[in-house]
Formats: C-alpha cells, structure tokens, sequence
C-alpha cells in the first residue's frame, strides 16, 4: 500500500507537471482571431453541444478560397473581396450549411447539426483501404468513443460495445475489478470453437482471450479478466464492429464470430494541443448484508434458525468485510503536427479499487502516434505504439471470501450440541464463516501482471490517382506474470486446505502475435456515371502462446514463501502456434455514387487444418442503394436519408491448434524415467467451421434530421460446425476428437432508433434505443445423439440453442416431515415430455422422468435506452439503461446452498414441496436436482450510468490557462429498473448480471456461477482540460 | 494533358495484371505453403515417430508408467467409495466420491487424469490408456527382431503383465466393460482376457530367463487373483502357491511429478478430503494403519483421521504380494472345502502380528473370517476391499454421511461412463 501511494503521489506530480507544461506552453501560443481586411475568422461547432470540430470544410462560394478547420475548430479564409460573401461549411456525419459572413467583420462561429445517418462517413474495417459508408451493404457498428469518454466514461473498454451497438452484447462476468466478461456478436454458433469476434487495433490483430488463464484467478468463480480490457479507452478515436460473415468475409478464417476494430487517436496538423483528464471516485457495494441472503440452520429442537454472518460479525464489532474503494485516473495528450507530420503522445495511469480492500489495480498506458504524408501526397505512414503495464491484485486467492459468506453454517455446522446449546459452530474459531475468515486474508495474495507492447505500421502509397496500395505490419506482444500465493498459517486452522502449510503458484505466459497485410485498390471509371473499385490483397497472421508454470507446497515457516523453498514443487510448459495465409480479390461497381455492387472472394490456408484439406475460400456478395439520392425520393424533408442494404457471405472459424495431428506425448513413466502415452487422436480432414451469413437493413434520417432508425435482419448459419465428441475411453486416446458435422443457426433482428425531439437553441433532447433479438439453435449434429456441455447440465441438442439447460423438473410433492431432520418429499412427480427435449405439461413420476429444456445462457434480447439533455449546450445530463433478457444461469450459490449444504430456510422447514421434490431427486441420485433448483433468469434493466457533464465556460478554463474545459459526474449501476427473477425457492441471488467467464470454457458457454462477486456501485469524478 | 480515358486504360491494364499477379503468387503461395504454414509443436509426438525399435524400452517404461498412474487412481477411489474412507468434504466433486454418488455422466470418474492436480481419482481414462498401451506396445515390440530390441521378450513378458493387471482391476469392481470402443460385455470377460494376458507373460518371461522372475510372480499373483475372481477355486489355489514368501511388487510413486503422487495421500492425508471410517479407527490390528492426525479434516469441524500405510506422495502402493496370495490361498482353499487349511493360513499370520487365533466351523465362517483377514492385510490398497463388498456382497455404508448429513449414493460397482457409451 505505501508502495501504491508513493505511485499515486509521483503520478500526481506527473500531472501536474504536465498541465504546467500545458498552460506554459501556450503563453503566447493562444490564438487571436482578430480579424483583418479581407479575411474572415471563425470557429465551426457542433450546434447542440458546442463541440469543436476539427476537420470541417469551409467554402467560399463563387471562389476558389476555401479552408479546413483545426484541432481547436478555427478557420481563416483570406484574399477576399466584398463587404459579404456566402460561406458553405461541411464536415462529414454533419449537415452542410450556408450563411453569409461579413469580410474583416468579428470571428464568426458556425453551428453544424449531425446528420441522422452519416453516409459518408470513412470506414476502414471489412474494406480494402477506406470506403465510406454509403458503399457497404452491411452494417458497420460504430461508437464515438472520443464523445462518449465525456459524458459517460467506462471503467473498461469492454462497457463501451454493449450499449452502443445493437446485436453486440458484453456480458460481464463479475463485480471484483479485473475481472472481465464475454463478448457475443449475433449470439453464439459454434460449439466447440470460441465464439469471440477478432480485435485489431490499428490494423494489426491482437490478442483477444476473453478468459484468460492465470494463477491470480482461481477458475471456479468465473472471474477470469479479459485482455481487450487492457486497452485504455481515453487512446482510442472510434471503434468499428463487423457482425458477422457477410460483412468480416475479407478477413477469412477465424472471422465468422465478427470482428472489432478499434482506431486510436491521431494527431491533427496545427500547434500543439494538450490535452489532461483526471478523475477519481468510489467504489462499493450495495447492501452487503441484505444483497447476501441469510442462512439458516436447524437447532437442536429441529426449529430453524437465521443467521447472517455479516450482522454476526458486525455484532462482534469486527472489521466490516466490504470496504469502499477509491479509484483515481489521470493522464495527458500532446498532439499537433504540420501538414507533412502529425504526432500524439499520450499516457495515463488508471488505479482501479474494488470494494474489497484487497482488489485493485494500477494501470499504466502510453501511446505514441505518429504520421508522415509525403510533399506529393502519394506516400503515408501511420505508425501507432502502445505500452501497458497493469498489476493487478486479484479479490480470489485461493477462493473468494464470497465462498465463506455464501455456505455460511454449511450443513448445519452452526447448530448447537444438545449438551452444550451455546456451542454454535458461529461461536468457534470459524464465527460461522465457512473456510476462511476475512482476516485469512492477510495471508494470501493473487496477482496478474501484464506487460503488453503492440505496433503497427501502415504504409499507404497512391502512385496515381487511381491507384492506391497499403501494406501494415505490426506485431502484439502480450506478457503475463501471475501468482497465487498462500502463505504457510501459523495456527491449526488450515482454512485453505493443503494450501495451508504454504502454496504459491506462479505463472508465465507469453503471446505474440504478427500481422502482414498486404492491399490494392484500382478504380476505373468507364463512364461518367459507372465507376469500378478492384482489390487485391494478402494477408499474413502468426500466433503464438507459451506458457510456464511452477507450484509449490509446504513452506518451513509462516510467512511468504516461493516455489524454490517449498518442499513440493511441479512445473509444466505448453506451447501453441498458428499461422494463416490468405488472399482475396474484391471487385465493386457504383453507380451514380448511390447504387453499389460489391464482389468478393478470399482463399486461407491455415496450419490447423489437417493434412488431407488444404485451402478454403470465402465468397461474399453486398448491395447498398442510397435512395433518397434517388429523383423519385430527393427532396423529400420527411426522409431526406435513406439507404438500402443487403450482403451475404463468409467467414470461418478455424479449428483448434493441433486438433488435426495425431500425437503421442512425453509423460514421466516408471520409476520417474521417460515414457510416452496417446495424447491425441486426431483428425486428418479436420477444416474450418465456414459461417455463412445473409443480411438485409436499412438506414434512414427521417422528419428533417430527427430522427434516425438503423434495422437489420440476419441469418447466419454455421456450416461444417466443428464438434468435439468425446471419445470413447476404451479406444485408448483421450479427451475428444474434432469433427466437422454440425450446423448451427443465428437469426435474428437489430433496431437503433435515435430521437432528437427538443433541438432548440437552449435546450436538446435526445434519445437512443436500440435492441437486439438473437434466436440461436443448433439445426444439425450429425447424427450424434444430444452431448454434454458441462456438469451443470448444459447440453448440445438438436433443434435448441446450444449449451442449453435441461432438467427435470418437479411439478409437485407431498412434503414429510420429521422431527429435527431435513424434510423429504413422497409422490414427487416432474413435467413428462421428450428426454433431453421440450416438455410437453404432462405430470410423470419423477424416477422415470426426461430432462426438458430450461433454458440457455446465451442472452436472446439486448438492448439499451438512453436520454441526453442538453442545457445551455454546456450542461448535458445523460441517464442510460441497460437490458439484457432470454438468459438462464444456473446459480449454485442458491442450488447447492438450498440441496447440498441445506442452509437454506426453505429447505430446512419443508415448506417449499417442490424444492423438497428436489432435495429427493439429489438423494436418489440424479445430479441435475441441485441445478434444477438453482435455475434463474437471468434478465434485468440496470440504469447503467446516470452522469452529468458540464463545459467549462472559457473564463473559468482560463483560469488554468486551458481553451476549454468539463466538469463530470457520474454514477454507475446504481440501481435495477426490473429483474425478471430475484429468488429460487426464497433465497436471493446477490446479482443477475454474474455470467461465469473460466479460463478453459472454449466457447464461453458455461452457465454455472458460483461465488462471484456482485457488480460494484460507482460514482465517479471527472476533469478535462484541453489547451 | 491527359484524359480519363488515359487513366481509364491503364487502371484497365494495371487491374487485370495485378489481379492476375496476385492471383498467380496466391496460388503460388498456398500450393507451396507447406514450409509458410508450418508449426512447431513440442512435447507432441506424432504417431509415425513412436514406430521405433530404438524406443522399446521407453514405450514400455511408458506402459508400466501409464499403469501406475492408472493403478494409483484406482486404489484412491476404490479405497474412498467403499468403506474404508468417509467424505470429510463440502467440495462437491471430491465428496461424491466418498459417498457413492459416482454416476456415468461423471466427468470427474470418467475422464479424470493422473496429474493430481487437474483430476481427483479419474478412473476410466487412465485404465483404458494403459490397457491399451500395453496391447499396443506388445503389437510393436512383436513386429521387431532380437536384434532391433535388446530384452525382446522380456519386455513383452512385462506389457503383458501390466495388461493382465488392468483387465483384472476393470473386471474386479466395473459393472460391465468395454474394449477398443466395443459395446458392453459382462465383467468376467475382462478377468478372461486378464489370464490370457498373464498366462502369456509367465511364458514370456520364462523364456526371457531370471531377469525377468519378478514379472513372472507378479503374473502369478495375478493369474490366482482372476481365478478366485471367476470362482475357479483350484486354479487359484495353485498359483497362489507358487508365489514365494516376501515377494512383494510395487507400483512405484514419486514427489517429482503431480503425476505420480500418491493419491491416497494427496487427497486423503494431506488434503483431508476424506478420512478413516470410523471401524477402521479402533481395529487395534498393526496392519490397519491409522491414526488421528490431531488436525481438521478439509472441513474443519471433522477431525482428520488418516492412513499411515503411505508416508509421503511419494510412498509406492503395493500391487502384489507374498500375503495377497496367502490370502487367495486360503480363500481358494475354503471353497475347495478345506477349513482347516484355510484357518491355519490366516491364523499363521495373526500369529506373526500378536493377534489370537480365530475359529471356524464351517466354510461360509472360515470365508468371513478371510475376507475380514484381507480387510485388515490389504486395507488402503488393490481396490481389494471394494471388490470383496461387490463379490461377497458386503453391505454398503447407507443413510447419511455423518461427517456432511448428505446421503450415500446407490453406486455399487463402477458403471460405464456415458463416455464411454456415447463416444466416438
């Protein structure tokens, strides 16, 4: 801790250093719009918010004068003549505007409105060098990230994708800082394989494990971070989604989950620009001790007795368990350039509290973007670096204090003696923690470092005017350094187990990954009102993953201790690599600049692929129709955007590394010499899943402007879907062989509706929803009878979405009660139907009952509502709520507590029958019984954020010497608008917003949460200055 | 000045002849992508390389090596699902082992591995692999020459052995069995095959000379454990006999390696997952091992009692043995009809450990007696106990887990995993 303070104390310093340097820096450098005879100065901004906009074009009409705008929004139009002159301005995404101005006259200001669809808008990912938006057929996902970290900024990246793209869904594992989630575009279709999209920054692929494996997250609570969270959303500009098949089919193998691209920050010609943030906050926990249900236990009367172990623990006036924690971020940027050379350099630290005092996280980003445009604007270099170090201490250790409050008096271990009543098992050394005691926490530590450097260089070269060809290159170097570290306990205690004589584990991954990207585009215009657009290009991806590992138990004394002093030490290394070549050729035709035609073919080879299967190819074929450009439709003010959009195509996803190889491998034999043993069956004609994808939209601005609606139909189908089929043990191999044989199905619609029903001078309303409806189900299993997903009952099933839940379920029972035992039930009867099927409302005898659908985990619905009110264009107060819904998790926090631990009231009183229904499955061996009776749905409305944001008025930003300035306040999850189920059989669970993230779960599909940590309540502070 | 037809031309030209350049180098490239498109992947053996007279000796290390691991878990959940040990443990996985709730669908009894940290007691997996490696290997070793392979026969005398041992364990406590991705076939096929196995490695190592004495008593212990198990009582008798006193073999254990722990006390003594049923506690036998270790039990209100017949992960767990074939002996011999010879076996030995003599007078006393003799002789190791409570049909711990109030399973004998019947 005073490590961390003497951290925040130099960053602090670094701070202020660099506002120093900002406000010194500009004495003298402050611009003077004085006007002077025949110019004319001004500043273009975005009329509702008063934003500056850089980049916006300025004609002077009838002449050839013209000027663009810089980072601070200021023109100067020069050599005119006329007391008057017309002036039109535009900026893409803006409406164009034409006003007079006066020559010589005071500095003007110009207020631009957004154009409700923003058509000719730059897009560079799923397209051979830059297109805009009008010539795709598919919809591109978009967040401005750069507005967006104003008005509501994120604790992680990942918090960014869910609400402002429909169809894209983050699902957040957990509450505890670091922690990360899954991320699902258009639902999940593969089975075997990940299901999450691609990421590339800049250009260049990266490492995207949406579970990462390390020693600082104990797998059972599903808590694992996700390595897109490393990135630091006050360096990136914007963030392009492609959905699926039809739009990622220039990506090839491994793109058929969708791809997202983010785009940093680039430095603007003009004197330099400063830019400081710095915020801070709280973080905490809502109603620990009513969000944790009590627990009970039966006394030695056999009444049933309540106990909450965070008012016990209170009562003893010991140390609250939760704590609130204060995260503090700040950091800077110095961008500016000349016409030929545009630099940025940014960095940030970002300290991250839980509200465990345990749980944090530092965050160190740097970036360096640099651009060099050559005197003949034929030759461009853009080259992006990006530094993080994170270290982050991890809230598990060997298993959360969750575990400990959630199995409190775990089968009756709180119940007196009938000799000695006031012998309680909360009166012993535990006071009714199970396992661990909060204070045993003095004595672990988990930790993930990361070390993480990624490059990219893109060379763009236009020789002639129709000519353009690109070239990026850059490699994505991840290192993680992760521990767990128990220390040896003094006492007899042993709360954590074998670890309690001393346990560290220590782990050591290194990933890289390199990208070649070869593209050329040829235009040719054989007509005035034909053009054609063909591409050709190559692509190159190398992935590598090593890893060590290194144990050690038993420790000579208490205290911290390392795997060379432990008495047991074992150690183990893997090593993974994957190399894809691809090229494609695309050719596209537009005519009239509003009707566009788009062809395309990409062929991969990659090394998983077996032996027996050399190459695949992806077609794809797109059409957009902007019809408002249309004469039977110019003009119209009641829709003055309109366009049409349709695209099918492919994308693969390719097997898993070594999959196809038929192996032995080394193992320790007899008396510790060498041996080898089957390792892997393999399967020669092993291929690439190949998603297929049909989608057909529109986008369109409507009644002046105010209105936009984006809609999307897709149908996208996983062919030649890879299952992983157990092998049958007896064969001699183990583990499972990969077969192409399936088929799943995606389907599903996606609406954004953005309002502007206020757009007055003084005040602005705006509202976004947006929603997602996903039906996934698995059309084909190759004949193979219904397989296991996991032990928590999840199942692949034809004509279901795949991991679904299936269960027996109890319909009634006749409870029997003894006295001063756990009641059971007589007469427990289940809904008949098909076995691993749906259930048809039959009532059946529970022994011979089927396991009927219950549900899958994959959320079905998405959504998000949001309002932003804009006062005086300075104060803009924004409410967002977030929906997720169609969701089943089963949550062994209520199940096993109510059947397996019976420290549930309802279990032990009898006076729920079908829970007692239950409780007599388990006893008669069905295993699914605890699922059943922890089942959930998991859907909610959250008002995810709630902030207020204030620009600065110049006089007060001046006071610092800055141009302009904001002022945030936010809140995030601070409360639920709905939760389609709050208990299982009358006990709570704590947060539906948990989804199990496990290093190992390939396909993100688990279902089963148990101990994790609920999400935290934040409020946050936020200043900004630019100078 | 030019013209757009100028540009339009030559984009003509240049479009077709790059598409065709880098149509041409694509094609280029991914016929000849087999060096571009290459991996490394170390510690992965393909199968062409294991084909190797040169490794004969490390595939059988490897054979004998897979067994271990196999026999390790074996004994681990064995000794844990009958009634030698109690779940002292809230942890679902490792309790359902303890408390007869191993079903088919268990992936943790199915396909656990040997390393102990990844696998509790996987029993299927590990069995199966070895069974199959040393069919597999003796295929191998079959196809080279005395002159490739120094040991021949001797070696293939040992897989067969090691074959023999793991056909008898799946044949011992499996409800049915399977082979080579077969359907279900009673489990006296498997002590079938486990003779033929035997039989052939007492020939072999015969052949092989005096290096190979070991593996030959070991098969004949082997050879009178499957004939008591299919009730051929003389048979039995006669090989059991012809083991020599002291002769013990063990599977070897090591500290180096989490896949060669000792189980028993991984999971039992030092995790304190399971502990010492209470009967075995107050035997006051010198061969049952026990004591209270005087800390809790993975649950911390139970008090761990442990085994002491293992003194550290690396302690070896015996296979076979001099008093094993004692005890067949005297089994073989009370269902041949001969009491008094039986009796004398067993009081012999109660003799030699301070024990009084017990008294039978009749065949099914005298079996009572023997099989509580090999309760106590072979306690915590063979899956012996779990076997005699299947064949003799030994009542099972019912009702209640008295350390966790959750109640025992209906799991007798180990069914075939749902792996195993839906698998590929």
């Amino acid at each position: 801790m005073v490590q961390s303070k003497d951290t925040l104390s130099r960053g602090y310093r670094a701070w202020l250093v660099a506002t120093a340097i900002g406000v010194g820096g500009l004495t003298g450098l402050t611009p003077v719009l004085l006007a002077q005879a025949g110019t004319i100065t001004g500043t273009v901004v975005e009329a509702k918010t008063g934003r500056l906009l850089a980049d916006a074009r300025v004609r002077v009409e009838g002449t050839e004068v013209r000027a663009v705008t810089n980072t601070r929004g200021q023109f100067t139009l020069s050599g005119l003549s006329g007391a008057t002159v017309q002036l039109t301005t535009g900026h893409v995404g803006f409406q164009p505007l034409t006003q007079q101005a006066a020559v010589g006259g005071a500095p003007i200001r110009i207020e631009l409105n957004q154009l409700a669809v923003k058509l000719d808008e730059i897009v560079v990912t799923g397209t051979v060098g830059e297109a805009t938006a009008r010539s795709l057929g598919n919809t591109i996902g978009k967040v401005d990230v750069a507005n967006t970290v104003v008005l509501a900024p994120p604790t992680k990246l990942q918090d960014m994708l869910s609400v402002n793209v429909p169809g894209v869904r983050v699902v957040r594992a957990a509450g505890s800082v670091g922690s990360g989630g899954i991320t699902r575009i258009r639902g999940a279709g593969s089975l075997s394989l990940s299901n999450e999209p691609l990421l590339y920054i800049d250009g260049v692929r990266v490492y995207n494990e949406a579970a990462v494996r390390t020693q600082g997250f104990q797998n059972f609570s599903g808590e694992s971070p996700s390595r897109i969270n490393d990135l630091n959303p006050e360096e990136i500009e914007s963030i392009e989604v492609l959905k699926g098949p039809s739009a990622a089919t220039i990506y090839g193998t491994e793109a058929s989950n969708g791809v997202i691209q983010i785009i940093t920050k680039r430095g603007r010609a003009g004197r330099p620009v400063f830019e400081t943030h710095m915020a801070t906050g709280a973080t905490w926990l809502q109603d620990p001790e009513g969000r944790y249900p009590s627990n009970f236990y039966m006394d030695h009367d056999g009444s049933v007795k309540e106990f909450n172990v965070q008012k016990f623990r209170n009562s003893l006036g010991d140390p609250a368990i939760f704590s609130t924690g204060m995260p503090v971020s700040f950091g800077g940027s110095v961008s500016g350039g000349t016409d030929r050379i545009t630099y940025l350099f940014a960095g940030d630290f970002n300290r991250d509290e839980g509200y465990m005092s345990y749980n944090s996280q530092n965050k160190y980003n740097a970036r360096a973007n640099l651009s060099y445009r050559s005197t003949n604007d034929k030759f461009k270099v853009d080259l992006s670096l990006s530094a993080l170090r994170s270290s982050l201490k991890s809230a598990q250790a060997f298993q959360p204090i969750t575990t400990s409050i959630v199995w409190a008096c775990v089968n009756n271990s709180c119940r007196p003696t009938e000799a000695n009543p006031s012998t309680t098992g909360f009166n012993g050394p535990g006071r009714g923690f199970t396992f661990y005691r909060p204070e045993d926490y003095a004595e672990t530590e988990a930790f993930d470092d990361v070390d993480r450097t990624t490059f990219s260089t893109k060379f763009t070269h236009r020789p002639f005017p129709w000519l353009q060809q690109h070239l990026t290159i850059g490699p994505d170097f991840v290192n993680n350094n992760s521990s767990n570290l128990d220390e040896r306990h003094a006492d007899s205690r042993r709360p954590f187990f074998s670890a309690s004589n001393g346990q560290k584990t220590q782990g050591q991954s290194r990933t890289t990954y390199v990208t070649v990207d070869y593209g050329a585009s040829a235009n040719w215009a054989p007509s005035s009102t034909l053009n054609t657009t063909t591409s050709v290009g190559a692509q190159y991806y190398y992935k590598q993953l090593a890893t060590l590992y290194g144990e050690g138990l038993i420790f000579a004394i208490p205290g911290p201790g390392d795997v060379n002093g432990a008495a047991q030490r074992s150690s183990s290394e893997s090593f993974l690599e994957n190399k894809t070549f691809g090229v494609y050729v695309q050719e596209q035709l537009s005519w009239k600049n509003r009707r566009f035609f788009t062809a395309a073919l990409r062929g991969d080879g990659n090394s998983a692929f077996g032996k027996s299967f050399s190459a695949v190819y992806y077609p794809k074929f797109s059409v957009s129709w902007v019809l408002s450009e249309e004469p039977f439709l110019a003009n119209k003010s009641w829709i003055p955007q309109l366009k049409f959009r349709s695209a099918w195509g492919r994308a693969g996803q390719q097997p898993d590394v070594f999959s196809a190889l038929q192996t032995y491998q080394a193992k320790v034999g007899h008396l510790g010499a060498g041996g080898v043993t089957p390792q892997n069956l393999g399967n020669s004609d092993l291929k690439p899943e190949v998603g297929q994808e049909f989608e057909i939209g529109f986008d369109a601005g409507l009644l002046n402007q105010q209105v936009a609606v984006e809609f999307t139909y897709y149908d996208k189908k996983i062919n030649d879907a890879i299952l992983s089929i157990p092998l049958k043990p007896s064969g001699g191999f183990p583990g499972f062989s990969f077969v192409n044989i399936g088929q799943t199905s995606n389907k599903g619609v996606e609406l954004a509706l953005d309002v502007t029903p206020i757009a007055a001078s003084k005040l602005g309303l705006d509202l976004r929803f947006t929603i997602a409806k996903n039906t996934s189900k698995i059309t084909d299993l190759g004949g193979l009878p219904p397989s296991i997903v996991t032990f928590a009952s999840q199942y692949n099933v034809e004509g279901f979405a795949p991991s679904s839940f299936f269960l027996k379920k109890v319909v009634s029972a006749n409870v029997v009660k003894v006295p001063k035992e756990v009641p059971t039930a007589t007469n427990v009867m289940c809904e008949g139907g098909t076995d691993l099927g749906a259930g048809d409302g039959s009532v059946v005898s529970c022994d011979n009952a089927p396991r009927i659908y219950r549900g899958n985990p994959t959320p079905s619905w998405s959504g998000s509502g949001s309002a932003t009110l804009t006062i005086s264009k300075r104060l803009r107060l924004l409410a967002l709520v977030d929906y997720l819904g169609g969701s089943t998790t089963d949550v062994g926090d209520v199940g096993y507590g109510h059947l397996f631990f019976l420290n549930s009231k309802s279990i032990l009183t009898g006076d729920d029958p079908i829970l007692t229904g239950y409780y007599n499955l388990l006893q008669a061996g069905y295993g699914g019984a605890a699922d059943a009776a922890g089942l959930f749905n998991s859907g909610f409305a959250r008002l995810r954020t709630i902030s207020a944001s204030y620009e600065l008025p110049g006089k007060f930003a001046k006071l610092v010497g800055a141009s302009s300035g904001s002022f945030t306040v936010s809140g995030e999850n601070l409360a639920f608008l709905w939760r389609a189920q709050t208990e299982a059989h009358g006990t709570k669970w704590i947060d539906p917003e948990i989804r199990p993230n496990f290093a190992g779960d390939v396909t993100g599909s688990q279902g089963y949460a148990q101990e994790s940590f609920a999400q935290a309540a934040r409020i946050r502070m936020a200043l900004r200055f630019t100078f | 000045m030019r013209t757009s037809h100028d540009f339009a031309g030559r984009a003509t030209v240049f479009s077709r002849a790059a598409t065709g350049l880098v149509v041409t180098i694509a094609a280029v490239a991914l016929g000849a992508c087999s060096n571009l498109l290459d991996v490394k992947y170390p510690g992965r053996i393909p199968i062409e390389q294991v084909d190797n007279p040169a490794l004969a000796s490390v595939l059988v290390d490897g054979v004998v090596g897979a067994f271990e691991c196999a026999y390790n878990n074996y004994v681990g959940g064995t000794s844990v699902h009958s009634d030698e040990y109690q779940s002292a443990s809230d942890n679902g996985l490792l309790a359902n082992w303890g408390e007869r709730n191993i079903t088919a669908e268990n992936d943790d009894y199915a396909v656990g591995q040997c390393e102990a940290n990844t696998s509790d007691f996987g029993l299927h997996v590990p069995m199966h692999t070895a069974r199959y490696q040393a069919e597999d290997v003796f295929k191998r070793i079959g196809t080279w020459t005395d002159a490739q392979v120094a040991g021949r026969v001797g070696l293939q005398a040992t897989v067969r052995a090691f074959a023999g041992y793991a056909y008898t364990l799946l044949g011992e406590t499996y409800c049915s069995v399977a082979f080579d991705r077969g359907g279900p076939q009673p489990p006296a096929a498997s002590l079938t095959l486990a003779a033929a196995r035997f039989a052939e490695a007492v020939t072999l190592g015969g052949q092989a000379g005096a290096g190979s004495a070991d593996i030959v008593t070991l098969a004949n212990v082997g050879l009178a454990r499957v004939n008591l198990n299919l009730k051929n009582w003389a048979a039995a008798a006669t090989f059991a006999a012809k083991v020599p006193a002291g002769f013990e073999y063990f599977a070897d254990r090591g500290i180096e390696n989490d896949r060669r722990w000792n189980k028993i006390q991984y999971f039992a003594t030092d995790l304190g997952a399971f502990v010492v049923s209470e009967p075995l506690r107050t035997m006051n036998d010198p061969r049952v091992l026990v004591k209270d270790a005087k800390k809790p039990a993975f649950n911390p209100y139970i008090d761990l009692w442990v085994t002491t017949k293992y003194n550290g992960l690396g302690a070896p767990i015996r296979l076979a043995s001099y008093r094993e074939a004692r005890l067949i002996l005297a089994e073989a011999n009370a269902m041949i009809g001969d009491v008094p010879g039986a009796m004398a076996i067993i009081n012999g030995r109660r003799g030699e450990v301070g024990l009084t003599p017990l008294a039978a007078g009749n065949q099914a006393a005298a079996v009572d007696h023997i099989i509580e003799e090999r309760r106590r002789e072979l306690s915590f190791e063979g899956g012996h106990r779990l076997n005699d409570l299947i064949r003799k049909n030994i009542p099972w711990k019912v009702g209640r887990n008295p350390f966790t109030s959750r109640p025992y399973g209906a799991t007798t004998c180990w069914p075939i995993p749902a792996k195993e019947t839906n698998g590929f």
